[in-house]
C-alpha cells in the first residue's frame, strides 16, 4: 500500500506493507536515526516519534495509521552543527552515555515542553515514564530539563554553540 | 510485522464498518490503537479495518454525564477539560497512572474497553462509574458495560463495533480507585474501586469492583451491604476490611499468591474508604 505522510516537514509517499509497523518501515527506509532492534512493543521508548506532536513508539504503531500525519523524528530537533537547545541541556547535564535511549527522550521532552512551558519535576518524571534508560539514572534528564531556562527559545531563535566548538573537544568531555 | 495482513482499510463512513465486517468474516480486525495487534497478532486478521478516518475522537457533555468516542485515547482523556471537571478530576488523575506516557497516547478507550483484559485498569474503572456503551452493527444499541461483558456472543471477531462509551453524571457520589502494582509503570496485580453515595451523612448506596484478582473485575456485594446506612466511622470501615479479607475472591498466579492477594484487598479497601470519607 501507499503511505501518504508528513516526515520532519517533507511531504513523502512509501509503498509500505500493510500489516508493517512505524518503526519498520523508518528503518526500511534508511531512517537510521529511530534506534533498531529493541523491545518491539513499545515498552523501552527508545523508538519513540511524534505523531502529530504526540510521543509514540513507532515499534508499536501500525505504519498506516500515519496516513496524511506529521511524524517527527529526532532528526527534526537540531543537527550536530546546530543542537536543539534541548540537546544542548542533555550535553551539558551529562543525561547523555550510550545515547541509545536519548532520541526518543528528547522527543519525549520536546512534546512536553511544547504542551506545557515550564513543567513541575513531577510531570517531567511521569513524560520519562514510557523510557528505559540503564546508563544515566534519569536524574540529570530532569535537571536538564529543568535547566533549560523556561519558556525555552527554538534552535532557530538561539544562538547555539556547535557541538564540535564546545569546551573540551569534539566529545564534549 | 504482521505478515498475514493483506490489506489495510480506512472507511470514511461508519456506516462502512458493518459491511466489511460482513465482507471479511473472521478476517478482519479492528485498528483503534492497535496496541493489541501488535501485542499479541492475530493470525486469521488478514484485513485491518483502521478507525482512523472516522469521526470517533471526541469528548461531549450529555444531558446527563460524558460521552467519550471510542478512539479517543487516554491521554486526549487525561488533557480533556470536561473530564477534570467530571468527579472532580478522579478520571484523569487515575487514567495518569495507567501504563506509561507514550502508551497512553496510543491506547484508545473503546479498544481498551473491548479487549478487557482481566489484570487492565479500564474494565474495573469503567464498570464502577456504571459505564454505558453505544455498540454499532449498522444500528446503535446502547448497553451498560457490565451486560456487555456478562454476554459472550457481543464480543465476537466480526464486531459489532463499540462506538462509544457513555459516562453518567453520579452526582452526589464520592469514587476512589487503588492499584497495587510492583512497579509505577507496571500492570495492576490487584485493582479496586470504590463508589459511595451519601445522603446527608449516610451511606445510602456503595459499590466495591476489584479486579485483577486475577480474573475479571467483579463486586463484593456482601462488604457494599455492609457500608450501606453506616456513616464510615473508623470502626465501620475497619469491619469492612475484615470482611473484604473473607470474601475477596481472589486467586494466585505466576506474579502474586492468593494470600497476599487476600490482604491486599482489605488495604486498597482501608486507602479507599478513607477517602471517600474525607471527601465527605
Amino acid at each position: 500500500m501507499l503511505l501518504d505522510f508528513i516526515l520532519n516537514g517533507v511531504a513523502t509517499s512509501w509503498r509500505i506493507h500493510p500489516g508493517e509497523s512505524l518503526f519498520e518501515a523508518l528503518r526500511r527506509h534508511g531512517r537510521l536515526e529511530v534506534k533498531g532492534n529493541n523491545c518491539g512493543n513499545g515498552e523501552c521508548g527508545a523508538c519513540t516519534v511524534l505523531l502529530e506532536g504526540v510521543p509514540v513508539p513507532s515499534c508499536a504503531l501500525l505504519a498506516g495509521r500515519v496516513a496524511g500525519k506529521r511524524v517527527e523524528t529526532v532528526t527534526s530537533l537540531g543537527t550536530l552543527e546546530r543542537l536543539h537547545p534541548l540537546q544542548q541541556a542533555f550535553l551539558q547535564h551529562s543525561a547523555v552515555q550510550c545515547g541509545y535511549c536519548v532520541p526518543g527522550i528528547l522527543l519525549s521532552m520536546k512534546a512536553l515542553l511544547d504542551r506545557e512551558p515550564t513543567p513541575s519535576r513531577e510531570k517531567i518524571a511521569i513524560a520519562l515514564s514510557g523510557h528505559l534508560c540503564r546508563c544515566t539514572g534519569y536524574l540529570q534528564q530532569i535537571e536538564a530539563v529543568e535547566a533549560l531556562g523556561l519558556p525555552y527559545p527554538s534552535a532557530a531563535e538561539t544562538n547555539v554553540v556547535p557541538y564540535n566548538d564546545r569546551e573540551g573537544g569534539e566529545n564534549g568531555s | 510485522m504482521l505478515k498475514q495482513v493483506t490489506d489495510y482499510i480506512s472507511p470514511t463512513e461508519i456506516g462502512e464498518v458493518p459491511a466489511l465486517l460482513r465482507q471479511f468474516p473472521g478476517e478482519a480486525a479492528l485498528v483503534g490503537g492497535g496496541l493489541d495487534l501488535s501485542w499479541r497478532p492475530r493470525k486469521q486478521a488478514r484485513v485491518l479495518i483502521s478507525l482512523d478516518r472516522l469521526p470517533l475522537t471526541y469528548l461531549e457533555p450529555r444531558e446527563d454525564g460524558l460521552a467519550i468516542g471510542a478512539a479517543t485515547t487516554l491521554l486526549q482523556m487525561i488533557e480533556s477539560p470536561l473530564l477534570a471537571a467530571y468527579m472532580g478530576g478522579f478520571l484523569p488523575r487515575v487514567l495518569n497512572r495507567v501504563a506509561t506516557s507514550l502508551l497512553r497516547g496510543m491506547i484508545s478507550i473503546g479498544g481498551a474497553l473491548v479487549r478487557a483484559y482481566p489484570w487492565a485498569d479500564l474494565p474495573c474503572l469503567f464498570l464502577g462509574l456504571e459505564t454505558k456503551i453505544v455498540l454499532y452493527n449498522g444500528t446503535d444499541r446502547l448497553f451498560s458495560l457490565a451486560d456487555y461483558y456478562a454476554d459472550r456472543s457481543l464480543r465476537g471477531p466480526d464486531g459489532p463495533l463499540l462506538r462509544e462509551v457513555l459516562l453518567p453524571s453520579l452526582e452526589g457520589s464520592r469514587v476512589a480507585y487503588q492499584r497495587f502494582t510492583r512497579t509505577a509503570v507496571d500492570i495492576p496485580l490487584l485493582n479496586q474501586l470504590l463508589r459511595v453515595r451519601w445522603e446527608g451523612n449516610r451511606v445510602a448506596e456503595a459499590f466495591v469492583w476489584l479486579g485483577a484478582r486475577p480474573g475479571a473485575a467483579r463486586r463484593v456485594v456482601e462488604v457494599e451491604t455492609s457500608l450501606v446506612d453506616g456513616s464510615l466511622s473508623v470502626q465501620e470501615r475497619e469491619q469492612a476490611v475484615v470482611r473484604m479479607r473473607e470474601l475477596a475472591e481472589v486467586e494466585s498466579d505466576l506474579r502474586l499468591s492468593a494470600d497476599y492477594r487476600r490482604h491486599l484487598a482489605g488495604v486498597l479497601l482501608r486507602r479507599n474508604l478513607e477517602e471517600v470519607a474525607d471527601a465527605a
